[in-house]
């Protein structure tokens, strides 16, 4: 993970544009902490040529623990791919509370692999990587009365292509994990047309 | 799963605010970490920022999609033990079609007039017509032609597809059901039997649809641009105004017969296509497009014609008026709601058409003179993806034009008095009730609490039963379109009112109306005489045209409760009913269910595991999707 989180100094508060990629234009290119202290650009260091799993959570919701726990199944079924080309991001709405050490204290709790970073922040830059992940559905609905954070949902991409959808983590952990291999191009595509189905009864 | 409501507890206690609290240690208060703060280049955090760029209205041509060609075989053959009662609908038609990715230009005016990144079928979309005949069984092979992800030029869809014929009477393994996806270099093959249900012809179905149906990624398919028409024809409904054999009913046909099918669509600054995956209400396009282009007008003849007008979605509602230009609404004539005939025709002041809804329109331009604007104009207020708000916009917004020039010859058209009777309500088949409650939580659309899952059905349903359906809408502020594959259903009640055949479901503002069919529609309708005359259509007519009894998709508008009676037949298998507002689908307002052999009908949900279906699983060798091999 070292390689593809770079451990940001004070030297590089100036602003920085993110780098080019699809969605380059559309995520804040935030300064985020992760649990191990280390300091990244939610961008450039975290989405840019990667597939991810973002969900949001807070270490005092019991919800979220079930999320949390769901994401650790799903793990085992990510292999060697989580770290290297898959990332999860477990994205704190309770910055205040959540500090990278208790981060740490949480991720540790639930066996985080290397290549799962739970993400805090200061308020104002979390809210709007909330913002920007699971806009419209955070105020307004009538069956909830506030922030809602779209704590069900992960949404889940491959940002070196652009594409993105989404998965609530009620599914079972192979289902969630299927979702990532569906971000993976296939490799040969350009052979004779194949018969897929359907097939026989 | 119900997080809201913890969520809400937490708070009260002001736990999530996040700054109400802070411990005295927090790395916050250490430093400012908004100095690092780059606002985006598409700041605030909103897609569509800028409207798509303008253009001038009315002078696009309307494109019409060509009709799909059969060839003479297919090679390698289809399967038949693919497909269930195969030699009983052996295909007498054969046709391949190729999902590609190609740029169509939907406006002459720069930047769209550089053409504009879009999938379709064989080069276009909407994709080619399919011009069915019932006792005309047909084959469709569909080759997945689009690139790998990544290397494209439409980035936001899933290159990996499974198409559904709304809501044609199909086997469940040709139903486009969402795990049976192909990907890139991969087909499938498509058998319909282009019968009536149950060979009932009052059951039979004639403006249909295909559309895109993949697990999670239906919305941003279909918007970019996987859907196409498929019209079914019989002795009636013949395709031919100037048929010969009585029975025909001469409806407007051939370059009279008109599909609309409508989007409303996001453009960048280069005119592409702008798709918002991270906005799970649902998602609105700031330019009406109609059969993908941009405003366009059409040059119509003064005389009669059949529009089938198709809400393509993703999430916008519309009430459409026809309009001369003074905003005084032009009546017009409702033949079908939802691709099936009414019991005669209707006359209507204006038509509410939800997602994927449709009606077949008689418009006739005689009234107008040669050199008149005539308008198709939406007045229906939206303003996010969740649903209409419920008002009228005051003046409306033009989706195209009529160009009225004089007619090329006589018009021989017709508008009979009478199509043919609905499917009866036969309660002695009634074996279930069952009740589905549509709401939110946590970010997802929820059907009884629960989320789409292909390893859970929800409803086991008997072979030859029929069962009364409950659907409510637990919100205040969403609408949802809900449409079940398979069979169409027919209204029982509307918020505890009875709808009957007589009965028309309109609407007052916000408030559902009911009324019984106008006098004059009601008057036209016992007279042979005036039957192709066009003054049928000018006084009481029906203000809001809701759909007719028989539907395919109910409109669910806030706290709405609507009680559906349905009848299951011929097939085994899985099929969904979802949310059609496609962005709700898939997040996650969708369930299976199947039909089952009579007598093991079940209330579910069940897991799909414990459930024996002979004759539909494929056999373990051919195992297709994760949902027979996981421990779901």
């Amino acid at each position: 993970m070292a390689k593809q989180v770079e451990n940001r100094t004070e030297s590089q508060a100036e602003c920085t544009r993110p780098k080019n990629g699809p969605y380059s234009g559309y995520f804040p290119n935030l300064v985020v902490l992760a649990h191990d202290n280390r300091r990244a650009l939610f961008y450039d260091d975290l989405l840019r040529g990667k597939t991810v799993l973002i969900h949001c959570m807070s270490t005092r919701d019991p919800d979220s623990g079930q999320a949390v726990s769901k994401l650790a199944e799903v793990q085992s079924h990510l292999g060697a791919s989580l770290g290297r080309e898959v990332f999860i991001y477990s994205l704190t709405i309770d910055p205040g509370f959540d500090t990278p050490a208790v981060l740490r204290k949480f991720a540790e709790r639930y066996g985080a692999r290397e290549g799962w970073l739970f993400l805090t922040g200061d308020p104002p830059t979390m809210s709007a990587l909330h913002e920007s992940l699971f806009r419209g559905v955070t105020h307004n609905h009538d069956s909830g009365d506030g922030y809602d954070c779209s704590a069900a949902l992960i949404r889940y991409g491959n940002e070196a292509a652009g594409l993105w959808g989404s998965v609530a983590w009620m599914n079972e952990p192979e289902m969630i994990a299927q979702r990532i291999r569906w971000l993976r191009p296939l490799k040969d595509a350009s052979a004779a047309p194949r018969r897929k189905g359907p097939p026989p009864l | 799963m119900h997080i809201i409501h913890r969520r809400r507890d937490l708070l009260k206690l002001g736990v999530l605010a996040g700054s109400a609290a802070l411990p005295p240690r927090s790395f916050a208060q250490q430093q400012n970490l908004l100095n690092y703060l780059c606002p985006p280049d598409g700041a605030p955090p909103v897609l569509q920022t800028k409207p798509s760029p303008p253009v001038r209205p009315f002078v696009a041509p309307l494109r019409i999609p060509p009709i799909k060609q059969p060839i003479l075989t297919l090679d390698p053959p289809p399967d038949q033990r693919a497909h269930q009662r195969y030699n009983e609908f052996l295909p007498k038609k054969l046709y391949t079609v190729h999902q590609q990715e190609f740029k169509q230009v939907y406006h002459p005016d720069r930047p769209y007039s550089n053409g504009t990144w879009n999938w379709g079928w064989d080069g276009i979309t909407p994709g080619p017509t399919y011009i069915a005949r019932y006792g005309e069984p047909v084959l469709v092979r569909i080759f997945n032609d689009l690139p790998i992800i990544g290397a494209g030029n439409v980035n936001f869809a899933m290159p990996s597809t499974t198409t559904h014929l709304h809501n044609a009477h199909t086997a469940s393994e040709s139903d486009g059901y969402p795990m049976n996806w192909i990907d890139s270099g991969e087909f499938w093959d498509h058998h319909y039997g282009n019968f009536a249900a149950d060979n009932d012809p009052r059951e039979k179905l004639h403006t249909l649809w295909y559309h895109d149906h993949r697990l999670d990624f239906t919305a941003a398919n279909v918007y970019a641009g996987l859907a196409g028409f498929y019209l079914l024809f019989d002795e009636q409904d013949s395709g031919d105004e100037n048929d010969p054999d009585p029975q025909a009913w001469h409806l407007p046909s051939g370059k009279y017969d008109v599909p609309l099918l409508l989007h409303d669509i996001q453009f960048d600054q280069n005119g592409q296509v702008i798709f918002d995956p991270f906005n799970t209400d649902g998602i609105l396009g700031d330019r009406y497009t109609v059969n993908r282009v941009i405003q366009p007008f059409f040059v119509a003849e003064r005389r009669k014609y059949r529009f089938r007008i198709l809400n393509g979605g993703p999430s916008r509602f519309y009430q459409l008026y026809i309009t001369n230009g003074d905003d005084k609404p032009v009546p017009f004539v409702i033949v079908t709601g939802d691709g099936n005939f009414l019991p005669a025709p209707v006359c209507v002041e204006n038509v509410y058409l939800s997602v994927a809804q449709r009606i077949d329109a008689i418009i006739d331009f005689s009234q107008f003179r040669a050199g008149d604007h005539v308008y198709l104009r939406n007045r229906l207020e939206q303003t996010n993806g969740k649903g209409p708000s419920g008002d009228l916009l005051a003046v409306g917004q033009d989706i195209m034009r009529f160009d009225i020039t004089d007619a090329a010859g006589p018009d021989r058209s017709c508008i009979p008095t009478r199509f043919r009777e609905l499917p009866p309500v036969d309660m002695s088949l009634v074996k279930q009730h069952r009740e589905w409650a549509f709401d939110y939580d946590g970010g997802l659309w929820t059907i009884n609490g629960r989320i789409m899952d292909p390893a859970r059905i929800d409803a086991g349903i008997e072979q030859g039963s029929a069962e009364i359906w409950t659907l409510r809408n637990t919100g205040k502020n969403w609408a949802h379109p809900i449409h079940s594959h398979f069979t169409e259903f027919l209204l029982l009640e509307v918020n505890g009112r009875p709808i009957d055949e007589q009965t028309i479901q309109s609407r007052a503002g916000r408030h559902n109306e009911y009324r019984p069919i106008p006098e004059a529609t009601a008057a036209a309708t016992t007279s042979t005489v005036t039957t192709c005359n066009p003054q049928v259509c000018v006084a009481n007519p029906v203000p809001v045209f809701m759909g007719g009894r028989r539907r395919d998709i109910t409109t669910l508008l806030p706290n709405d409760e609507i009680k559906i009676y349905m009848r299951w037949a011929d097939f085994f298998g899985k099929y969904v009913m979802h949310c059609h507002n496609v962005v709700h689908e898939d997040h996650a307002m969708m369930i299976r269910w199947d039909i089952v052999e009579p007598g093991k009908g079940f209330i579910g949900p069940k897991p799909a595991k414990e459930v024996e279906t002979p004759h539909v699983e494929p056999r373990p060798a051919h195992t297709t999707t994760m949902e027979n091999s996981s421990n779901g």
